[in-house]
């Protein structure tokens, strides 16, 4: 008779599917790629000439804040790195060979320029975990007094990098 | 009296054979097309894509906004037995640490409920490894076979760093009684 019970207990939770302790599920499969994700989008906001006009100019380092608004995107840490085009200006005249090295930059927050030339020097890097950071970029040139009058021209290329 | 009882153990073991099988269809996503669609007792959960659940990324300005795959989720209920509750979670293949990573997917109900749904998540529901109701599916008698519940699937926008690499993953759909 015991067993006459057993078994008619059993069939109760056999007309359904959900036993108890037995909850049903099921999967959907999926997948995201993500590479490294970088943009680096420079303004220059000083569209005057940058020019040399009087002896004050010359005598001291000619500064201009915020010369270049410089706005990251990257998914990762970076870096951004500035270079010349050339390691000289290049000049109309073709007499002087004024050395890139006279401009200097620097992040509008801190203090110290960093001077330029055809090799890449870091300028800026990630200190947070945005992917959106904004900065102003100072600029610096200091030609002294050993260069003749002229209109000297060079590129910057800003390059942006993973760490 | 043995005869009988010895009856009635053998009409158990095949009856519970045939429980067996049905509840493992339910259960694994291979199966998904031999479950018992079109009703019947059994009650039951499934999960289709309805196109492939997969995101991949060109530039950052993609990772900044919703990137969406409008009803890319079709979940069938059949609750002719009992009432219950209705979650999600999503694991990530892989030794996968990045916050950013484990919490970028979401879900969103995309159809209009079913007119026999209980109470039932509307909003957009961030996917965890910690099951998130959805909804609360009532025991119906209805003749419907089942419900269906389209879900939209959401990667969502981006403001902070993630780690880059190529992510698998399943999103499990679990019915449980309340």
């Amino acid at each position: 008779m015991k067993k006459l019970v057993f078994a008619l207990f059993s069939i109760v939770p056999l007309s359904g599917i959900a036993r108890p302790g037995n909850p049903l599920s099921q999967s959907v499969s999926g997948g995201v790629s993500i590479p490294v994700l970088q943009n680096l989008e420079v303004i220059n906001m000083n569209t005057d000439e940058l020019a040399f006009k009087n002896a004050a100019d010359y005598n001291g380092a000619k500064t201009i804040p915020s010369y270049y608004k410089v706005v990251v995107k990257s998914n990762t840490p970076w870096e951004v790195s500035v270079a010349t085009g050339t390691s000289t200006f290049i000049v109309n005249d073709g007499i002087a060979e004024m050395p890139a090295g006279i401009i200097s930059i620097k992040n509008s927050t801190e203090s110290n320029y960093v001077s330029l030339g055809k090799e890449p020097v870091t300028v800026l890097q990630s200190t947070n975990n945005n992917i959106t950071n904004t900065y102003n970029l100072d600029l610096k040139l200091n030609p002294s007094w050993d260069y003749p009058g002229g209109v000297y021209n060079i590129s910057l290329t800003f390059s942006i990098s993973e760490l | 009296m043995k005869f009988f009882s010895a009856l009635l153990v053998v009409f158990i073991f095949f009856k519970a054979s045939d429980c067996q099988a049905q509840t493992y269809a339910a259960n694994d996503p291979s199966q998904g097309i031999s479950r018992p669609i079109g009703g019947g007792d059994y009650d039951y959960i499934s999960a289709d894509n309805t196109q492939p659940l997969s995101f991949a990324f060109e530039t950052v300005d993609d990772l900044m906004q919703d990137n969406i795959i409008p009803g890319a989720i079709d979940v069938q209920v059949n609750a002719k037995q009992e009432s219950y509750n209705v979650t999600a979670s999503i694991d990530f293949k892989g030794n996968v640490t990045d916050p950013a990573v484990l919490n970028c997917l979401a879900i969103k109900l995309a159809n209009n409920p079913p007119s026999g749904a209980g109470s039932l998540n509307t909003q957009v529901i961030t996917l965890s490894p910690n099951p998130a109701l959805l909804f609360y599916q009532p025991k119906t008698n209805s003749t419907i076979p089942f419900y269906t519940y389209s879900y939209s699937l959401i990667f969502k926008a981006q403001t902070t760093m993630i780690k880059p690499g190529n992510y698998s993953y399943n999103i499990t759909f679990t019915m449980t009684r309340p």
